[in-house]
């Protein structure tokens, strides 16, 4: 446990656990409606609907990758295009200063790396990796939420939150209840 | 340890992978995963990595691809003490086992992009079980196909010339050269691949890191799954980027044996000038990397016992795949045969009938057999599902593409347009030694990444369980 | 099951209404065809490429469908079907172009390959006998293929293990080989040998994927349409809607990267006898319209289909089919005119009165038939999507 002077709230939050994935989703939509909004969910498969019943947005990350694929494929024709006509004109084999059908394959090529590394960069910097402690990996079993169990956190920042009051809630889903201190 | 030990796919059929081979391509969820939970998945694949203890055959193994490597380690270092002259490469023939063995590596590199982002954007949930494994064989591949321009620059130290950056020389790469393209596009396709590959990998890696029995395991795989906890938001920003990377690799892998193709057809030698080139090395390339995966994933399933995982039905898939790459593989060739005499060109007509024809005929011919006759047998149900003739097919496959590109290398080149200077070509016993030496490179990879790594995504089985359950 | 009457008086009237047309049209092509021969077979030609593309296009479609299944056929395996179902048309349609041979091809005559040697050596190939008969073969494969495809059309079985369904798949295996000769041989024949002396390896293909894109882009423009009416509501999903938006995507760039390459290796190798293609076609006007193919028929589709919203909506999705579809014409128009054009009749790029004409002659009747054969398909089962997991298994 962190030796870090002790914040306002002792604990993390309060850590639900489910058998299956249907539960979780139901608890999650509930959780939702019972109007709990810092919480999140934890799942060894991606399930769909989970984070629209959590009340998530959906990414940004197209757009992201999308600025990164013009941003190479610009980038390459603008250094392709000074190289050959301004930096060093010269002519090879007839062909004109500004070759483009010659440019495209290089153009194309940097679109798809700008592209590629926005994808894989902004996944890792949206979802906060690399974070290599978490408080939740404090619980003992949430090493099955990479397994077959599926979790639901409700954290103690959250204006609703009562240890007992959540801990009831959690539990009437039919939950097995872990504390997760911080 | 979890209660869903009885839950079955497809009703009671849990006879064994025959059955599901049964089934048709409409029901991608029976990838035969029929006794299995997301808990037994899991464990199965994690023991391979984690628990199981390292045995004699892959010890063995590993000690004969190591011995291979060091092949390629002494045949490198006396290149760089002679020089390239150690080759049989010289005049007229001027690009030979190098350029043939790099676009071979290449060409098998791609079957692993193609099964990771095709099969994913097609829906084909039968890739899950190969993926990985094929993703794992793309970048090894790639990693051997680039030793050889490397080696074949002559002076591989000054490789970073190929590169474009401000430089004292106040010069450029030709960059309406091929071969610039190439570094481009094989440098992009590593990376992305790599890319695409570690970012398969890490709700995997957190599985391992989960599963851990030591210390120093759980160290290294939670450094390497840079905490992941497979939250609501972390599973929904992942599953957007696992579909751009296929999206993106999917063009890319189709571009990066293109621009190989452009690297004959781009010149006027007669035989390599063909538009149709491009397509047709990238059909080439994926018939050649389909059957790769098929040489090597029918022993792993039978040492490691992953029947239940890689099942008769993949195998079906593979050879329709096979032969409908091989169907037009010979579209190509004839294609350029009927375009050689339609043509009316002297100089290409020769070239068609020197391959037929001439003194490196037998190439031609062992091609044509091993490329477009031995995958006919995939027309019938029987051999399709018969391991010992998958087995054989693939290994032709596999030479037949090697022959292909030494058609095409060595056969235009050594009788083009000027006959005083035609001459024969003959490899030296050091493009062997770097040929050998390259499949232990890759063997030494693929054996330690079959210890450390999880070889099928873990994850993306739990999902085809999950989505089994939802059928049932 | 029968269609609903609404839907069957709007076939109806696509009939009636495309007869007339043709009609009409048909009278004025008989006009040019006596006044300005070579410039009506120019028109004529393109038209009838368009018109077969279509139906050639559509078959291939469901021979791919019969080979890998999946939701995105099922919900145009009737289209599809009807849209095939029309090629003794075409064959009928080919007899004019059959019988102006010696109009429209500098080959057929003697005196002229006499003068060219390279021309000279290919005359075992490249004559009107030999055209003849591969014109024959070529419409024989793709007749008995289109009976045999309707034939073992599948029916009410879903099953892939029923006998009916692996006869599908075997035929459409084998017809896919034989479609592949047949339509490099026709393309080859027919529009390639109105430039005899040039060639291209990739030329086949180039024609074969713009017939997939044709059929493909008609196909969702019909099912969008038709899922106005009853049962066609129910076999369209978004997920297939979905699927098709993505294949046209796909088929879209495989167009344009088997024509680029085309063009990127021809102006590597800068070679006189090659190059002359694209000179024909980069001069005179016509290189606005090679610029035109480069920009609608893939930079506007292709940003267009990125988005998701586009291909879940109907709505859209016609809209970028359609333009995809004007594009097709335009770049058969591209493909064929300037062959015809051979030394001082090289005029550059002219648009006459023939070539709308002509495509309403023939796509008059052409679509006369394709309704015919709409409302006489819909009369076997259409396809649903399989009533538990939607999304899942069906794709």
């Amino acid at each position: 446990m962190s030796r870090t002077p002790v914040p306002k709230h002792p604990l993390y939050g309060l850590l639900g656990e489910f058998e299956h994935p249907a539960q979780l989703l139901s608890a999650a939509e509930r959780a939702y409606q019972a109007g709990y909004r810092k919480m999140n969910a934890y799942t060894p498969i991606p399930l769909h609907g989970l984070s629209d019943a959590l009340g998530q947005k959906p990414t940004r990350l197209p757009y992201l990758v999308l600025a990164g694929g013009l941003l190479g494929g610009c980038g390459a024709y603008s250094m392709l295009y000074y190289a050959c006509a301004i930096s060093y004109p010269y002519n090879i084999g007839g062909r004109p200063l500004n070759s483009w059908p010659a440019f495209i394959p290089i153009t194309f090529e940097l679109t798809i790396l700008g592209a590629g590394f926005a994808a894989f960069l902004g996944m890792l910097a949206l979802n906060g990796l690399p974070h290599p402690h978490h408080p939740l990996f404090e619980v003992p079993a949430f090493s099955l939420a990479s397994r077959d169990r599926f979790f639901l956190s409700i954290q103690s920042g959250d204006p609703q939150f009562d240890v007992e009051k959540t801990r009831t809630f959690l539990e009437s889903l039919s939950a097995k209840v872990h504390e997760v201190p911080q | 340890m979890s209660k869903k030990k009885s839950r079955r796919s497809h009703g009671s059929d849990h006879s064994g992978p025959e059955d599901h081979a049964q089934k048709g391509p409409q029901h991608p969820g029976d990838a035969g995963h029929a006794e299995h939970t997301f808990g037994s998945v899991t464990d199965k694949i994690s023991s391979i990595v984690l628990t199981r203890k390292t045995s004699r055959g892959w010890l063995g193994g590993l000690l004969f691809s190591c011995m291979l490597l060091m092949v390629l380690m002494y045949a490198s270092a006396y290149l760089l003490a002679r020089g390239i002259g150690i080759w049989g490469t010289t005049v007229p023939v001027g690009w030979a086992f190098p350029i043939i063995n790099f676009v071979w590596w290449i060409g098998i590199g791609h079957a692993g992009t193609l099964i990771s982002a095709v099969l994913l954007l097609l829906h084909q949930d039968w890739r899950t079980s190969i993926n990985r494994f094929a993703e794992a064989m793309t970048l090894f591949a790639v990693c051997c196909a680039g030793i050889y321009p490397l080696l074949h620059l002559g002076r591989p130290w000054v490789f970073h010339w190929l590169m474009p950056y401000p430089n004292t020389m106040g010069l450029w790469p030709n960059f309406r050269s091929p071969l610039v393209w190439d570094v481009f596009a094989v440098s992009t396709y590593f990376t992305c691949s790599a890319l695409f590959w570690y970012m398969g990998l890490i709700p995997d890696l957190a599985s391992l890191r989960d599963r851990a029995t030591g210390r120093a395991q759980r160290v290294i795989y939670g450094m390497m799954a840079m905490g992941w906890r497979g939250s609501a938001k972390h599973w929904q920003r992942y599953e957007i980027a696992y579909l751009l990377m296929a999206g993106l690799c999917t063009p890319l892998v189709v571009s990066v044996h293109s621009i190989v193709g452009l690297d004959f057809a781009a010149s006027i030698v007669p035989g390599w000038h063909t538009t149709i080139a491009p397509p047709y090395f990238v059909v080439g390339a994926i018939l050649s990397g389909f059957a790769m995966v098929m040489t090597l994933m029918i022993p792993l399933r039978a040492v490691y016992r992953l029947e239940d995982f890689v099942t008769n039905k993949h195998l079906d898939n593979m050879a329709k795949v096979i032969l409908a790459t091989s169907m037009m593989m010979a579209y190509g060739y004839l294609c350029e045969v009927f375009y050689a005499y339609y043509s009316g060109n002297e100089y290409e007509r020769y070239v068609t009938l020197n391959r037929a024809l001439g003194p490196y005929a037998w190439s031609y011919w062992a091609l044509l057999a091993s490329n477009i006759v031995c995958p006919q047998i995939f027309w019938f149900n029987w051999a399709r599902s018969s391991v010992p003739v998958l087995f054989f097919v693939s290994l032709a496959v596999n030479l037949g593409m090697w022959l292909e590109r030494f058609v095409i290398v060595v056969i235009s080149l050594h009788r083009d347009y000027l006959p005083s200077s035609w001459r024969m070509y003959y490899p030296t016993v050091w493009d062997f030694a770097h040929f050998l030496g390259s499949i232990g490179l890759f063997f030494t990879l693929m054996f330690l990444f079959l210890r450390l790594l999880p070889m099928i995504s873990i994850f993306e089985l739990r999902e085809l369980v999950h989505e089994a359950e939802g059928e049932a | 099951m029968t269609p609903a009457p609404d839907l069957k008086d709007l076939l109806n009237r696509i009939m009636r209404v495309g007869a007339l047309v043709s009609l009409v049209a048909g009278v004025l092509c008989l006009a040019g065809w006596y006044f300005w021969p070579e410039r009506f077979y120019a028109a004529y030609m393109t038209a009838f490429l368009y018109f077969l593309g279509l139906g050639l296009g559509s078959m291939a479609l469901a021979m791919i469908h019969g080979l890998t299944g999946g939701g995105w056929g099922l919900a145009i395996r009737r289209i599809l079907e009807a849209s095939f179902q029309t090629l003794p048309l075409m064959a009928v349609l080919f007899l004019p172009l059959l019988l102006g041979v010696h109009t429209i091809y500098e080959w057929a005559e003697p005196d002229y390959v006499n003068a060219h040697v390279t021309l000279a050596r290919k005359a075992a190939y490249l004559n009107v006998p030999g055209f003849q008969i591969r014109a024959l073969v070529c419409f024989g494969v793709w007749l008995s293929l289109a009976g045999l495809l309707s034939w073992f059309s599948p029916n009410k079985e879903r099953d892939p293990e029923s006998p009916r369904s692996q006869w599908l798949q075997r035929i459409s295996g084998f017809g896919m080989v034989l479609y592949g000769l047949s339509a490099t041989v026709a393309a080859v024949d027919w529009v390639m040998s109105l430039e005899p002396e040039w060639f291209s390896t990739m030329y086949g293909v180039l024609h074969i994927v713009g017939q997939a894109v044709l059929g493909l882009s008609f196909s969702i423009i019909v099912v969008v349409q038709l899922s106005r009416f009853e049962p066609w509501s129910r076999s369209l999903t978004h997920e297939r809607l979905n699927n098709l938006g993505n294949m046209l995507l796909a088929s879209t760039m495989f167009w344009t990267y088997c024509a680029f390459m085309q063009y990127l290796i021809i102006w590597l190798g800068n070679l006189p006898e090659e190059n002359v293609w694209y000179i024909h076609r980069g001069h005179g006007g016509w290189q606005y319209v090679s610029l035109g193919l480069g920009l609608f028929h893939f930079v506007i589709p292709f940003f267009l289909l990125l988005s998701k919203r586009v291909k879940r909506s109907g709505e859209s999705l016609i809209r970028v089919a359609t333009l995809i579809l004007v594009m097709r014409a335009v770049d058969l128009f591209w493909l064929v005119v300037p062959g015809f054009q051979h030394g001082s009749q090289r005029t550059g790029l002219e648009v006459s009165w023939m070539d709308p004409v002509a495509f309403l002659a023939i796509g008059g009747l052409w679509f006369a038939a394709f309704a015919w054969r709409l409302s006489s398909t819909m009369r076997q089962p259409l396809y649903d999507p399989a009533p538990q997991h939607g999304s899942q298994g069906d794709h």
